[in-house]
C-alpha cells in the first residue's frame, strides 16, 4: 500500500486534477470498508465487487467537481448507498445466498456450526427487508454510523432514518425471533 | 405522554443514544413500568450480537488493481475525448462566428433545395406531372405524394431523366 499521509479530501482534489496516484491511495485506503458495506447489503461477492468498482469509478468521475465542504466519507457513503439501492432495484435478493466459510478461532465445532447457522439466518432476515431499511440497518449495525450520518448517506432526514431502523429492527425481530433460542 | 406503541417505536433510537435526554428519560421510565416494552427492549439489545454473526469474506484479491486498470482506461479515453462524447461538444467548442456561418449554410441549403424543387415542379414544357411520373412502373405507390414536396420533386426529376435518356 502506498504511503499516503494526506487527507482523503486532499487526495480527492488531487484526483480531480488528474493525479491517478492520489486516486490509487484512496482506493487502497477505502476498499475494505466499501467492500464490507456492499457485501453485507448484497450478500453476494460478485455483486459487491461490481458495486465497489463502480463506486470508485463514480468517485473518480466526480472528483473534478468535488469541493471539500463535504467530508470524503459522507460523500463516498452516498455513492455506495445509491449504487446498492440501484442494484437492489434491478435484482431481487435470493434467500440463503452463500455465506462465507470464515475460520472460527473456537475449536468447538458445535459453536462453529451454530454461528454459521445464525449467519445464514441473519442473511436471510436481511434479505427480507426492503432495500432502504436494509441499507439503514447495515450502516447502523456494521458501520456504527449515527442517525445523522445515515441520513446523509441515504439522502433523507434523521426522522426518516429512525423510522427505517425501527421498521427494519421490528422485521428482523419477527423473522429471527421465530427461530428457537435465537433471543 | 406518549402511548405504549409510540414508546415501543422509539426503543431502537433509545438504545442507540439518539433521543434527547428528556425523551430518553421518559422511555426509560416507561420501560420500567411496561413489561411488553421491557421485553422488546431486551430483544433489541440481543439483536446486535446476533447481527454480528454475519461475517464478511476478505476483499477479493486484485480488486484495487481492477479499479485502477479501469480508472487508467477511463483516464486515457477521457484524454482522447472519447468519454461522454456528444455531437453538442463540437457545437460548444466552435466560436460564435463559425456557429453563425454554419447556421447560414444550413438555411441557405434548405431554401435552395426548396426553390429548386419548386422550379422543377412548375416549369418546363417537357416536365412530367406527379401523376404521370407515378404511373411509371414501380412508382405507383408514390402517387399520393403531395405536390411541391421533396418526394414529388424527386419523382419528377427521376422520370425526366429516364425520359431524356429514352429520347
Amino acid at each position: 500500500m502506498p504511503d499516503c499521509p494526506d487527507s482523503d479530501e486532499f487526495l480527492l482534489q488531487a484526483t480531480g486534477r488528474g493525479d491517478l496516484a492520489a486516486f490509487s491511495c484512496i482506493v487502497e485506503r477505502h476498499q475494505a470498508w466499501a467492500w464490507r458495506i456492499a457485501y453485507r447489503f448484497t450478500g453476494n461477492e460478485e455483486d459487491a465487487s461490481d458495486i465497489v468498482q463502480e463506486a470508485f469509478l463514480r468517485l473518480l468521475d466526480a472528483s473534478g467537481r468535488y469541493r471539500p465542504t463535504a467530508k470524503f466519507r459522507t460523500y463516498f457513503y452516498q455513492i455506495i448507498s445509491r449504487l446498492c439501492l440501484d442494484q437492489a432495484k434491478r435484482k431481487q435478493p435470493l434467500l440463503l445466498e452463500t455465506v462465507p466459510d470464515t475460520p472460527d478461532p473456537s475449536p468447538d465445532i458445535t459453536n462453529t456450526m451454530m454461528r454459521q447457522e445464525n449467519a445464514i439466518a441473519v442473511r436471510a432476515a436481511l434479505d427480507t427487508l426492503p432495500p432502504n431499511q436494509r441499507m439503514a440497518i447495515v450502516l447502523r449495525y456494521y458501520e456504527n454510523l449515527g442517525y445523522e450520518q445515515i441520513a446523509s448517506a441515504l439522502e433523507t432526514t434523521t426522522k426518516a432514518v429512525e423510522r427505517l431502523l425501527a421498521r427494519g429492527r421490528e422485521r428482523l425481530r419477527d423473522v429471527l425471533g421465530c427461530r428457537e433460542n435465537f433471543f | 405522554m406518549l402511548s405504549c406503541l409510540r414508546y415501543r417505536n422509539r426503543l431502537g433510537a433509545y438504545l442507540d443514544g439518539e433521543l434527547s435526554p428528556r425523551l430518553s428519560k421518559a422511555v426509560s421510565a416507561h420501560a420500567a413500568r411496561c413489561k411488553a416494552c421491557r421485553v422488546a427492549l431486551e430483544e433489541l439489545r440481543r439483536l446486535a450480537p446476533v447481527m454480528h454473526t454475519l461475517d464478511v469474506p476478505p476483499v477479493p484479491a486484485g480488486l484495487a488493481d481492477q479499479v485502477m486498470a479501469r480508472a487508467r482506461t477511463r483516464a486515457v479515453r477521457s484524454h482522447e475525448g472519447l468519454v461522454a462524447w456528444s455531437p453538442l461538444d463540437w457545437w460548444r467548442m466552435v466560436s460564435a462566428p463559425l456557429r453563425l456561418a454554419t447556421c447560414a449554410i444550413v438555411l441557405l441549403a434548405f431554401f435552395l433545395g426548396v426553390g429548386l424543387g419548386r422550379g422543377a415542379f412548375v416549369s418546363g414544357d417537357n416536365q412530367t406531372t406527379v401523376a404521370g411520373a407515378a404511373s411509371m412502373e414501380g412508382f405507383e405507390w408514390f402517387s399520393q405524394t403531395p405536390p411541391a414536396s421533396l418526394g414529388s420533386t424527386y419523382l419528377i426529376l427521376a422520370s425526366n431523366d429516364v425520359g431524356g435518356r429514352n429520347r
